[in-house]
């Protein structure tokens, strides 16, 4: 295996597929910079180009391509709050806030580190569990998906600043606004209005764009003034945020396991893994009260996990030929024009492939953070253009990149009610990750609840990942009243 | 706040800019760039002929699917060799999603009469919604231009390997459960049609997200056996992990040898009318519509096009690279497998409307 490894190494690093790499790398950063365009968008445009490619560059253009897309998207994310695509909304929450504090040199720093170590534990998870995936994927049925999503929930918590109750009804909103649409069930239209638009529901692309990007602009129009606000430090550089990321080396790796975990379970989606990472991210720093208001954590969790959800959405893809998200089915696609049979044979025969989409997965994660670092600096200073000229240009790239969601006038509207309704909220102090959150989690909660339900009824409790499951939430729910009330014995005692 | 020379300020404006333009990107690929000229198409028609019309200008190809499906993926492989062969200017591929396809058959049908909107259509989506008369559908599909079939859509009941039911026999009168995405579309329509010929004992477990809900879920074991296009199967049987047990479809399918066909199995005269209505949706697969009331030389020359593009050996070599048939179909051929196709049997119609 170990000499398999150096071998395919050699091989990736041939001129031509070196070249590949970087067109690929160019590629998909830029293109995970504009809003709208994600990593579907960045493979589509390739795939005429692999047809008269050889296997491994190919490879090497498809894979390093994809695999920065989620860099690329955190840089505008934590710039001017608008995320490139879903996978980098998280960021948003912190990312941006470090921005108005005048540290976006700072953040990018954060958010590219943590990115190439996510993308390299993504990639490591993948050469490991390769071999063990059928039962991991094939234990995770509806039942599970459903209990997994509802201890997402909890998040809210972490989610929703310094007002709970607040935050509650923010992501209820957000579950009740992803009912909206067909029920698979039933086939009845709820909350239509008799638009064709609204059937497929509401679009997470002009939703999510429409609460933080054009609310913001918004906010920035009336309050006056460039993005950051205060004093700007300059000598505020990425490698400070390279740094903050070694200082938390152990919490980009457990962010990262968590992103990889959540990319190999087909149908979960990937863009719920950089909220659960930020949610942790919260958690576990301690930081918990904090969160939101520009820290480090809250960019490091989200940056990792999105990356390394590209190798652990790997994992099925290539192991059973069956891709977790639209981006892997376009890649399944053209790793079958190349020539590479994902299935059972990808240990024997094919495996050099295997240990070369790997390599390319690591060598493009670094290449990637190394292209964008010299230009952080300019990067930064966006942030101190005035509003008068940053706010028409950043709201037309919006509207684009809402456009792009499904290409209809219906885009542009939801992004302008979610922009009000994202102003409103974030006057009042409702959470909007919260809302967000409740709105991803809403679709698959529903969706797994009726599919459990028909599938075994009450029957569900009795599986063992479900009953797992259930005492983990049990233990969220009532741990910190078990906790005070413990405290609170002692005291008394 | 200004503290940054005017130069500066400029070349993070001029930047701005470039990123505007390239994310006009996107939706620049997919909107035609020239309108098309109307003006002459009556007046002088003899003089002009479709070849001399085509010449220069842009051909919209109408996918009413996202990216990355298998609808858009033949439209993709086929749009550069269309473009040669009909001279055009470009051929662009329009992605309009939603409402299962409702939405982008609505946008096609709609489009000028002037025979440069062309869109691949998704039979089995929208014969039923049409026929059902459903809410939404402003299209009608017996009116469109029929050009040409890129290849036939065989539908396939698979089952696990591991299951207790492994032939088409056993399954007949076995207690069955279906996996299917929603109410319509080939995971629903399909297992509806074989329950109704067949009268099976089976029930359809419908919320399963795309295809590869609906194969993890037979995987799996959740559900007995699944429905839907082949070509999105093929990997997986081929792995071993899924195993076909019957097809449906007009014609023989070489890709899987030793599967029985559902129409032997059709005794009654009901059984019979339903498994060739969705045969000939299955056989008429993937193909291709202009809009209503295009001149028929233009029909013909879009059709001669087609035909031309889909014998090239270079995109045959590609498709067959791609795991993707392709199997061409023209003219009276074709419109008698569209025509069957509409030709749904009261029984099927009333399990649909039952839902």
């Amino acid at each position: 295996m170990l000499e398999m490894l150096g071998t395919s190494l050699v091989s990736a690093l041939t001129p031509p597929q070196i070249i590949y790499m970087i067109i690929g790398v160019l590629f998909g950063v830029v293109m995970g910079f504009i809003p709208g365009i994600g990593g579907v968008f960045v493979l589509v445009m390739l795939l005429p180009f692999v047809f008269n490619l050889s296997t491994e560059a190919a490879i090497a253009l498809l894979i390093s391509a994809h695999a920065v897309v989620a860099t690329g998207g955190s840089i505008s994310a934590i710039l001017f709050g608008v995320p490139g695509s879903p996978v980098n909304a998280a960021t948003v929450f912190d990312g941006y806030p470090m921005s108005q504090k005048g540290q976006a040199g700072r953040a990018i720093g954060v958010a590219l580190g943590s990115s190439t170590l996510g993308g390299i534990i993504g990639a490591i998870v993948l050469l490991m569990l390769i071999p063990v995936v059928r039962p991991i994927v094939m234990s995770f049925g509806p039942a599970e998906m459903l209990f997994l999503a509802l201890t997402g929930v909890s998040m809210i918590s972490v989610l929703s600043g310094s007002n709970p109750i607040k935050g509650a009804i923010a992501g209820m909103f957000g579950i009740l606004i992803s009912l909206v649409g067909e029920d698979w069930v039933t086939g009845a239209m709820r909350y239509t209005f008799n638009s064709l638009y609204l059937w497929d529901g509401l679009k997470m692309l002009p939703v999510l764009l429409g609460l933080f990007a054009v609310s913001e602009m918004v906010h920035l129009c009336i309050t006056g003034g460039a993005i950051a606000k205060g004093r700007v430090k300059i000598e505020d550089s990425p490698i400070t945020g390279l740094l903050d990321v070694v200082k938390n080396w152990w919490l980009v790796v457990k962010c990262a396991v968590i992103g990889a975990v959540i990319g190999i379970i087909p149908g979960l989606g990937g863009d719920i893994a950089n909220f659960i990472a930020y949610g942790y991210a919260g958690q576990s720093s301690g930081n918990k009260n904090n969160m939101g208001t520009g820290v480090v954590q809250g960019v490091l969790g989200p940056e990792s996990a999105n990356n390394a959800k590209e190798g652990g959405a790997l994992v099925p893809t290539l192991a059973f030929g069956i891709p977790g998200s639209a981006g892997m089915a376009v890649l399944l696609g053209a790793l079958t024009i190349i020539g590479l049979i994902p299935g059972r044979d990808l240990l024997g025969p094919q495996l050099s492939s295997v240990i070369l989409i790997i390599a390319m997965l690591v060598i493009s994660n670094i290449f990637g953070a190394a292209l964008i670092l010299p230009f952080v600096k300019y990067l930064a200073r966006i942030t101190t253009v005035n509003v008068t000229i940053l706010a028409p240009i950043v709201l037309i790239i919006t509207m684009i990149g809402a456009f792009n969601a499904s290409r209809s006038f219906g885009d542009i509207v939801t992004l302008l009610i979610f922009g009000f309704i994202g102003y409103e909220m974030k006057k009042l102090g409702y959470s909007r990750p919260a809302l967000i959150l409740g709105f991803i989690l809403g679709v698959i909660i529903e969706r797994n609840m009726w599919l459990s339900y028909n599938l075994y009824g009450i029957e569900m409790m009795k599986r063992p990942v479900v009953l797992i499951l259930t005492m983990l939430l049990l233990l969220i729910f009532f741990g910190p009243v078990i906790k005070s009330k413990m405290a609170h014995k002692k005291g008394v005692i | 706040m200004f503290r940054y020379s005017k130069k500066i300020r400029n070349t993070c404006f001029l930047m701005v800019v470039l990123l505007i333009i390239i994310a006009f990107l996107p939706i620049g690929c997919s909107k035609p760039a020239d309108q098309p000229a109307p003006a002459n198409q009556t007046q002088e028609p003899a003089k002009e002929t479709a070849a001399d019309f085509y010449k220069g200008k842009t051909v919209t190809f109408i996918v009413p699917f996202n990216p990355g499906g298998g609808f858009d993926t033949y439209a993709r492989l086929v749009a550069p060799y269309l473009e040669a062969e009909l001279g055009a200017k470009s051929v662009v591929v329009e992605n309009i999603p939603g409402g299962g396809s409702i939405i982008g058959t609505n946008k096609f049908y709609t489009s000028d009469p002037d025979g440069l909107t062309i869109c691949i259509i998704n039979l089995i989506g929208t014969i039923p919604s049409q026929v059902l008369n459903e809410e939404g559908v402003e299209f009608d599909l017996k009116n469109v231009e029929w050009v040409a079939r890129i290849a036939s859509d065989p539908q396939v009941l698979v089952v696990s390997p591991e299951g207790k039911i492994q032939a088409f026999e056993d399954f007949l009168t076995a207690n069955t459960t279906i996996s299917s995405t929603s109410t319509t579309g080939s995971t629903y329509v399909n297992p509806v049609a074989m329950i109704a010929a067949f009268e099976l004992q089976s029930k359809i477990v419908t919320g399963f997200e795309g295809s590869s809900g609906t194969d993890l879920a037979v995987m799996r074991g959740d559900v007995d056996a699944t429905m839907g296009s082949m070509s999105s199967k093929l990997s997986a049987i081929a792995n071993g992990d899924l195993k076909p047990i019957v097809v449906i479809n007009e014609e023989e399918v070489p890709e899987l040898p030793g599967v029985p066909n559902a129409k032997p199995f059709a005794k009654s005269n009901e059984a019979k009318q339903i498994i060739n209505a969705i045969s000939s949706i299955a056989a008429a697969g993937r193909s291709i519509a202009t809009s209503p009331g295009v001149p028929q030389e233009r029909v013909e020359f879009l059709s001669d096009a087609f035909m031309k593009v889909l014998n090239n050996p270079e995109l045959l070599d590609k498709a067959a690279k791609a795991d993707m048939p392709i199997n061409p179909l023209a003219g009276d051929e074709l419109k008698k497998l569209i025509d069957t196709s509409f030709q749904l049997p009261e029984e099927l119609i009333k399990a649909l409307e039952a839902k």
